[in-house]
């Protein structure tokens, strides 16, 4: 560990001058979202004249060619106007997926495909005067499939003569793309003489993982508005995380120049990732192109459940090296993934499985072994964790047992071989965004704190004391958990600031707020480096006509890297503020030394108590002197990715009757560096591991034999509801991150990561039982209960 | 394609409530709480239908406490049923059922009348009203009829009542006695119950059972009661070990789970015994 190597820690006595970052704000668009002002996507269309309401055809079959299709009867429904399918939209391969260029999933989907490959799957689409007279022609169009042999487990897809999901010679993809055996990419990754440091361990555990298909659910379902502008551009106001992406993948499958296209992201209820996806504009915006009026789609939950985007299902085997001492020597993750029908984020997913998990703990020796697989099931995405939950699921259950084969307390045995400040990141080359990823140390960390503090909430202590009978059995459970900020080397934002005559600022962003507040937090940075309150601000986010470019709302790398240019900008404000003031002076006679100038509270200040402020600033460069518009912009890109950590807690009652399980408790210690808006984080944490509980618990997806989804609405998808949450806390444990604006770096993935192996942690401290696939059902627990307690009434 | 909802009448009385239902030819659909009714019109090949509204006749609401009966009209929403002190003292089994369906949102328009005419196997309030042995009134232009609630429902989604006819109230004997509730749901709120049961006994001086009346929820093709339970409690003491172990066993043996999305037939039929016996516990004070 080198000495100056900053790992923030020097930085911390900035954290006391803070005036508006790292306090809870009001949000800066809660009064109107409250008060229900028209501003989320759909809220405007009742408003647009001549509106044209789409309606998809999904396939009802897992995997089958579309011989024909015939819409003559759909067409005469009074109030059709156009009706699309692969015949008559051309083919273009690309990928639903919202990422940077050169885009790292493959090019394997079409407007239309020639053959379904999920049910649920596009074949067609209406667009009519009414959804009503749209959804009846899309119950009158006549389609005779050639019905295929669908492959639904992962395994079986990688066999020999298995069905080929894409058998077509368009689709490409990288990193071992071979359609030929369902394969949309594999990966191997070592670090180290891996072989033989297991053979040196004194003990090596090997145990297999499995986690589910999950669904984004978020309140606000995928919709799109389109139409032509007065010049005849197309705008698309759309629900995304991703504008800049959308527009970049539209011009690509439309045929049409990028600078015709302007998309707007309004308010947005919620992405989760489900949004970091091109899913559904294309459509409307075909039928403007053709029909020059505008339209609308508008996902039903059913839709969205079916057809929309999902987190990865994984089988995963966990291989471990340890000595008798405590120590890792040697770690082995195996994983296969399931992608579904289209391999959407399938490459980079599947590597952050690895690269968010592995590097959490020092061993001499690393191997990641992962293929994903296509199969003829619902399209797997991008998920809030990413990968992670997934990875942690497998590791976290895996180190509880590893400890207790060498009968340390896990929590003992976690911090005996965590990473910490200064250490590098031995995967972080090998595992980047399709391409080799910068070398990544650590700079903030304060894991240990986050576990110290964690344990102390929870009372760890208690942990084996619980009484072992009854039919009630408590146990508790941890995690300890580390994420990032950003794709180091790839992910940019930019950012643009003026300044007007009465001292504010209008704040330009690509960054995209879609409901997680990234708009207040970029005006708190805004505010704090212009030194102005908050109420001066005036932000505007993402409009590819107007506003600079941002990657877009994933990643975790909003705070981080948007935040950064919003910072970069302001301070480049404020030297131009200074600048001016100091020409001001100069200019009346009475000069001073620009060396000696500080900004602050709305003025820029002499050291002899002097100040200008910046509204008569503004208006002598608009007006009187030296006129000029103040203004400027950053972008921001970081080779580093500086990881949040956390550590987890759930306390347990199992009841061991009916199998049920009821949180009792649930704490979340974690490093976020500077918390930049502290209820936020709160709610980040909250919000996020209350996703997870459900994937723990109540979540799967559930499918007939031919594939469909039987449980494709909130009847019988359960998520947890706010009746379910565990009393929960969340605990901020401070540090400064050097690379971050004003300290901060992530928080809105790393809470995802914990719920799953927490849970499944307390439960097994609480049984003595393992569960090592999830959801864990009251139904699985009775089972495995009833197996260990009454061996010889279970086998009847 | 959904169904469609082509007229929506709103009587202005119960007396016209009952001939426009009568005209309607079994076209019309009498809608009380609609928390049912319109999420099943959204389902594909729902016929059109048209909607007679009970939600403004009076005639229907209210909770009456005669001398030896308890009467509660069939609009009584669930919420009405949790404010009302009568019901948990003297239904406590309807009342808890009440407690654990739905959310705040949806107990403040589900009615008891549209819970026991929806006619599902797993509907909460109406295990309490069986196992009160409640009676339900019902009426039509052409006169007024009594029928014991069990027999209400005759399969899923399926009624003994005739396209005009509604029901009007529920009556149960103010008997005394014990009653409770419990149900498994995959989570806790806004799910339908995986397994359910309520009990009702009547306990003399020694603390035996005199009469129980059991009903269990979402293991048969409708709310069932369990003859065999009934009789494995009668004469013995709420406390006796073996007669709950009997009645469990006789419970398993009355009710057909079958596995569906919520969950397994398996672990249905264990679940039976189970919340029995957990319900016995609790009439008998032990918990
Ligand atoms: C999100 C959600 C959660 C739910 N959770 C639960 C739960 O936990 N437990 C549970 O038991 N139920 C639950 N339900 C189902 C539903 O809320 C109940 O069955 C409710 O009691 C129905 O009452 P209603 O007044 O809304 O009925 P409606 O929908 O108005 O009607 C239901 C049926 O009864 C008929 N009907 C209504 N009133 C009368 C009458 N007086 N005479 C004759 N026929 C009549 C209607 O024609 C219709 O067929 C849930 C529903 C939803 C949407």
């Amino acid at each position: 560990m080198s000495q100056d190597w900053d790992t923030g820690r020097g930085s911390m006595g900035e954290y006391d001058r803070f005036r508006v970052v790292n306090r809870s704000r009001r949000r800066v668009d809660a009064l109107k979202l409250a008060l229900g002002k028209g501003t989320y996507t759909d809220d405007i269309a009742h408003t647009i004249d001549g509106l044209l309401h789409l309606k998809v055809l999904w396939s009802p079959h897992a995997h089958a060619r579309i011989v024909s299709i015939d819409t003559s009867e759909a067409e005469r429904v009074p109030g059709v106007v156009l009706i699309l399918h692969h015949g008559n939209v051309p083919r273009v391969p690309y990928t639903t997926a919202g990422q940077g260029h050169p885009e790292p999933s493959p090019y394997d989907a079409y407007v239309f495909p020639r053959k379904v490959r999920y049910v649920g799957d596009r074949v067609a689409c209406v667009a009519a005067e009414s959804e009503l007279a749209a959804a009846r022609a899309v119950a009158k169009i006549k389609v005779e499939y050639e019905v295929l042999e669908p492959v639904f487990d992962p395994r079986r897809a990688l066999e020999p003569g298995a069905p080929l999901v894409h058998d077509e010679e368009e689709a490409t993809g990288i990193c071992g793309y071979d359609k030929s055996r369902n394969l949309v990419c594999e990966m191997k990754v070592e670090h180290g003489d891996v072989d033989d440091a297991f053979a040196r361990a004194d003990v090596v555990l090997e145990r297999e993982y499995e986690v589910p298909y999950q669904a984004q659910c978020p309140l606000e379902p995928h919709c799109a508005l389109t139409w032509f502008d007065e010049d005849r551009r197309l705008v698309v106001r759309v629900a995304t995380q991703v504008p800049f992406h959308s527009r970049r993948i539209l011009a690509r499958i439309l045929g049409l120049p990028l600078h015709r296209i302007r998309v707007i992201k309004p308010r947005i209820g919620g992405g989760f990732g489900s949004k970091q996806e091109i899913l559904l504009e294309d459509l409307p915006a075909l039928v403007t192109l053709r029909t020059g009026r505008p339209a609308r789609l508008f996902y039903t939950r059913q839709e969205e459940l079916r057809s929309a985007r999902t987190r990865h299902p994984q089988l995963l085997r966990w291989k471990t090296g340890a000595n008798r001492d405590g120590t890792l020597v040697a770690q082995e993750l195996e994983v296969l993934a399931n992608t579904g029908a289209y391999g959407a984020h399938a490459l980079t997913v599947q590597s952050c499985t690895a690269g968010k998990t592995l590097p959490l703990y020092v061993a001499e020796a690393y191997r990641f072994l992962m293929k994903t697989v296509y199969t003829n099931l619902p399209i797997a995405g991008a998920f809030r964790g990413y990968g992670g939950p997934q990875g942690f699921f497998a590791m976290e259950c895996h180190m509880d047992e590893v400890a207790s084969l060498l009968g340390m307390d896990p929590a003992e045995f976690r911090s005996k071989n965590l990473i910490g400040p200064g250490s590098e990141n031995p995967l972080a080359k090998a595992l980047g965004e399709g391409k080799e990823g910068p070398p990544q140390r650590i700079r903030s960390c304060e894991i240990q704190q986050c576990i110290a503090r964690g344990k102390e909430a929870i009372g760890w202590e208690r942990r084996g004391t619980f009484p072992q009978r009854g039919p009630l059995r408590r146990g508790i459970g941890m995690a300890a958990l580390m994420h990032g900020s950003g794709i180091p080397g790839v992910d940019m934002a930019s950012a643009s600031i003026k300044l007007n005559d009465d001292g504010s600022f209008n704040l330009l962003v690509g960054a995209t707020d879609i409901g997680t507040g990234s708009d207040t937090i970029l005006s708190q940075i805004a505010a704090e480096a212009l030194g102005v309150p908050l109420e001066k601000i005036v932000i505007y986010s993402s409009d590819t006509d107007i506003t600079p470019f941002d990657k877009g709302a994933y990643a975790s790398s909003t705070t981080y890297i948007s935040g950064m240019s919003v910072k970069k900008a302001c301070d480049k404000v404020v030297e131009q503020l200074k600048d001016a003031a100091w020409e001001m002076w100069q200019h009346a006679g009475d000069p001073c030394e620009r060396s000696s100038l500080r900004h602050e509270d709305e003025h820029v200040r002499r050291p002899d108590g002097k100040a200008l402020s910046y509204a008569e600033i503004c208006l002598s460069t608009f007006y009187e002197h030296d006129q000029h518009q103040i203004m400027d912009h950053a972008s921001h890109m970081s080779f580093e990715c500086p990881p949040p950590f956390a550590a987890h807690f759930a306390e347990v009652e199992v009841d061991t009757e009916t199998g049920g399980v009821k949180l009792l408790k649930y704490v979340a210690a974690v490093d976020c560096g500077v918390p930049i808006h502290p209820e936020n984080c709160e709610g980040q944490n909250e919000g996020g591991a209350m996703t997870m509980m459900g994937y723990a618990l109540s979540e799967d997806f559930v499918f007939d034999g031919g594939g469909a989804l039987l449980n494709d609405t909130f009847r019988h998808y359960k998520q947890f509801t706010s009746l379910d949450m565990p009393p929960f806390e969340t605990i901020l444990c401070l540090s400064y991150e050097p690379s971050g604006p004003f300290g901060a770096k992530s928080v809105s993935e790393i809470p995802t990561d914990g719920p799953g192996p927490a849970i499944a942690n307390a439960i097994a401290d609480a049984l003595g039982i393992r569960f090592r696939k999830l959801p864990i059902t009251p139904e699985d627990i009775r089972r495995a209960w009833r197996e260990r307690t009454e061996p010889a009434a279970s086998a009847s | 394609m959904s169904g469609v909802i082509d007229e929506v009448l709103r009587p202005a009385d119960l007396a016209q409530a009952l001939a426009l239902l009568a005209e309607g030819g079994g076209r019309r659909r009498p809608i009380a709480g609609g928390t049912d009714l319109l999420v099943q019109a959204k389902e594909p090949g729902a016929p059109p239908r048209g909607l007679v509204d009970l939600w403004g006749l009076d005639e229907l609401r209210g909770i009456t406490a005669e001398p030896d009966r308890i009467v509660v009209g069939a609009n009584t929403t669930m919420t009405e049923v949790l404010a009302s002190e009568l019901l948990r003292a003297e239904a406590r089994c309807l009342w808890d059922g009440c407690y654990e369906a739905g959310s705040v949102q949806i107990r403040n328009r589900a009615t008891l009348g549209g819970n026991a005419a929806n006619a599902s196997p797993a509907a909460d309030s109406v295990l309490g009203l069986i196992a009160l042995g409640a009676e339900a009134r019902i009426a039509s232009v052409r006169g007024e009829r009594r029928l014991p609630v069990e027999e209400l429902a005759t399969a899923p989604r399926r009624t003994a009542l005739a396209p005009d006819e509604l029901i009007l109230a529920f009556s149960f004997p103010r008997a005394g006695g014990r009653s409770a509730f419990a149900r498994l749901g995959q989570r806790r709120a806004q799910a339908i119950s995986k397994v359910s049961c309520a009990i009702h006994a009547q306990l003399d001086d020694q603390g035996c059972v005199q009469a129980a009346r059991v009903a269990f929820g979402a293991v048969a093709p409708r709310v069932v009661r369990s003859p065999g339970a009934e009789a494995a409690l009668r004469g013995h003491s709420l406390t006796d070990p073996s007669a709950r172990a009997a009645a469990a066993v006789a419970a398993r043996a009355d009710t057909a789970p079958i596995d569906d999305l919520r969950s397994t037939r398996a672990y249905r039929s264990e679940m039976v015994g189970v919340l029995l016996t957990r319900l016995l516990v609790r009439l008998a004070g032990e918990a």
